[in-house]
């Protein structure tokens, strides 16, 4: 194994690789900064241009463009409260906070030095787990699947942004919204009104531009000004501060890490429920829960460490058994099979070295973008302080082509609108979009997951497969905790106010 | 109009909606309908829940967070204080927003109409001319006409942008960008 290790690295360590992996990484970056366009269309944008050169080249194109925009579309949601892709979602709710206060800059830094602590973390951990990964990956089933959705729907009971009540309500918007297309089980077209354009369902990325983007474009042209509050002018922090916040909350970035390699290793379940868990996660095991949602920088650091792990976790069933462990990795699947690469399980025998290129890129691309990313942070966190007059119109025009490119339909254009009107509204009355976003992401794997249950285990699923049962005792146990933490500390606060009167 | 009633209105308007949707639902198998339709009545439920709370409570108590009222997180003053100490780490002013805020900042119908406008026009220029005209109508219009530029400058900050916009979009990434409506009319003459 040490010597597939040194071979990884030896395959990396050429000047075309390395030069192609810079590339990729500054076409990332510009790439996940634009809403809309996340990892998946870098990818499949360069996938052309990748053939005829070294394998490890070719890899290190397609592999550090797809991880440095996850820290562009962090950028945004930072600080614009406008999350690139799904992934980064879980950032919104504490780093635009952090924006508002004036700590941009330090955000970035958490944000960036996070990602690289995630992604080498992810690396490590990926390494240690190749010999025991497979048996577990072959134990899990759809049940337990489910129980990792509604995981990260346990998020909506500990994270309110207002009412508890219209939290629900938007989660089950959310989910609802999530159905409108082709029902993949049945083939049964829902909420379709008979319209071809609404059988392919709702764009993500063009509902996320719709609810974030055009609508805090909306609320800031009405509210005037700049998105940082008129008292704060300066930063109040720097990027060196973010850099040591990371480090000092390290083993909040192990165990989201963790958790981001573990998520990314089960196919088909995503980064963006990674984030959400690790949110939830960070929040239900802080001491001071009630910070979350106000500028708590554990909340910027954990999603973006479980997220930056999770590309790692996610090489693990693309390479060992062909399945991809989200879209982004379907389209490295298809650069495999135009190198002569089959995956498979002869590939941790066989080409384990090629196995350890691709860590190694991951490891190497995360310090790129956090070496790229601290310096240009003091740069990016200035632009908050733009007035809404110049923000509003360029700002809209972007991300109205941005929905635009996302699946090259016009109709998009008018569901980011109606999205946008739609978030407005929400935020105003205090129905949190977070939530709304939540339930649609964990719509589609809670319906496939239940049905292939009920099919393969029978009605009472839950109580006949001791793991989902050990998991859903978990998630109770998890969303119980902030309760019961807060009724103990009323408990012992009680009698010393009883003392002091 | 004041803010209960938009609530009421609001909620009214999301119970038709989730009625209208276990409706809908009915028709489709059971297979197909067997999350939409409990997500629906659950939606149904809670939002009955939400109207009898939202009109059994003050109007300036409308903002309340559920889940604070049901740890009683943040009905101690001194543990409330403390949180907020913590979340600005002690030298920055909390700037999240707060329930008495919100209702004390509401916006003016006349703004949001114009925000509302806003997006309404640039969806439609959009429509009609795609992507790169609409953008520079648009940039150009709100530039100008919010008075922040000169018309001149106005007029060079958005042909730089629109320059950058497509050479990123349309060059770079190399995007099959739609060409409006009207670009058929256009053509014939």
């Amino acid at each position: 194994m040490l010597e597939a290790i040194v071979g990884g690295l030896d395959m990396l360590l050429t000047p075309q690789a390395m030069v192609f992996m810079f590339i990729g990484v500054v076409y990332g970056l510009i790439v996940g900064i634009l809403p809309g366009l996340g990892g998946i269309v870098a990818m499949a944008l360069l996938l052309p241009f990748a053939y005829g050169y070294e394998t490890a080249a070719m890899l290190a194109l397609l592999l550090g463009a797809h991880i440095a925009t996850i820290w562009g579309s962090s950028v945004t949601g930072i600080l614009f409260k406008v999350p690139g892709a799904a992934k980064s979602l879980a950032l919104i709710f504490d780093g635009y906070p952090l924006t508002q206060q004036g700590h941009a800059a330090r955000a970035l830094g958490a944000s960036a030095t996070a990602a690289l602590m995630g992604g080498i973390l992810g690396a490590i951990f990926l390494a240690i787990s190749i010999p025991i990964v497979r048996p577990i990956m072959l134990f899990l089933g759809p049940s337990e699947y489910l129980m990792m959705a509604l995981w990260g729907l346990t998020i909506i009971a500990t994270f309110s942004e207002g009412s508890l009540l219209k939290g629900l309500v938007a989660a089950c918007i959310g989910v609802l919204v999530a159905f409108i297309g082709m029902d993949p089980v049945t083939a049964t077209p829902r909420f379709t009104f008979d319209s071809i354009f609404l059988l392919d369902g709702i764009s993500f990325p063009v509902a996320m531009i719709g609810l974030f983007a055009v609508a805090e474009m909306m609320k800031l042209y009405v509210k005037g000004g700049s998105i940082l509050d008129r008292d704060v002018i300066a930063q109040r922090s720097t990027v060196m501060d973010g850099v040591k916040d990371a480090f000092r909350h390290w083993w909040l970035v192990a165990r989201s890490s963790l958790l981001g390699v573990w998520i990314g290793i089960l196919p088909g379940i995503g980064a963006s429920v990674g984030g959400i868990a690790a949110y939830a996660q960070a929040v239900q095991t802080s001491k001071t829960p009630e910070r979350f949602g106000h500028g708590a920088i554990e909340g910027v650091i954990a999603p973006d460490a479980t997220v930056g792990a999770n590309e790692g976790g996610g090489l693990m069933p693309t390479l060992a058994f062909g399945i991809p462990g989200g879209e982004s990795m379907a389209i490295l699947l298809i650069a495999f099979v135009s190198m002569g690469i089959t995956p498979g399980p002869q590939m941790m025998t066989n080409h384990l070295d090629l196995v350890f290129a691709m860590i190694w890129i991951i490891v190497l691309a995360n310090a790129m973008t956090t070496v790229i990313g601290l310096f240009a942070s003091p740069y990016l966190a200035r632009l908050p302080a733009m007035n809404a007059n110049i923000m509003v119109p360029l700002v809209l025009s972007v991300c109205f082509i941005g929905a635009f490119a996302t699946r090259g339909h016009i109709e998009d254009i008018i569901v980011a609108a109606i999205f946008g009107f739609i978030g407005y509204i929400m935020e105003k009355y205090n129905y949190s979009r977070a939530n709304m976003v939540i339930g649609m992401v964990l719509a589609e794997m809670v319906e496939r997951s239940l049905h292939i249950s009920l099919s393969l285990y029978g009605d009472t699923f839950i109580f006949t497969r001791p793991i989902t049962l050990m998991m859903f005792l978990f998630i109770i146990l998890t969303t119980a905790m902030p309760f019961y933490r807060n009724w103990r500390r009323d408990r012992a606060v009680a009698p010393a106010a009883g003392e002091g009167e | 109009m004041n803010r209960l009633t938009q609530e009421n209105i609001l909620a009214v308007a999301l119970l038709c909606f989730f009625v209208a949707i276990l409706v809908a639902s009915l028709e489709y198998g059971p297979r197909a309908r067997l999350v939409p339709v409990p997500i629906s009545v659950l939606g149904i439920l809670l939002l009955g829940a939400q109207l009898v709370w939202q009109n059994l409570r003050s109007p300036d108590e409308l903002h309340v967070d559920m889940l604070e009222f049901l740890t009683r997180r943040g009905i101690n003053p001194v543990e409330k204080a403390k949180a907020e100490d913590a979340s600005s780490d002690g030298d920055t002013p909390e700037t999240a927003k707060t329930p008495g805020a919100a209702a004390s900042e509401e916006p003016g119908f006349k703004q949001e109409a114009f925000a509302f406008g806003q997006i309404l026009a640039l969806a439609g220029l959009f429509l009609l001319f795609g992507p790169f005209p609409s953008v520079f109508i648009f940039t150009f219009a709100h530039l100008s006409l919010s008075r922040h530029y000169h018309w001149a400058k106005a007029l060079v900050v958005t042909t730089i942008f629109v320059v950058v916009v497509y050479v990123l979009f349309a060059e770079v990434l190399d995007i099959q960008l739609y060409h409006g409506v009207l670009e058929p009319l256009v053509n014939n003459y």
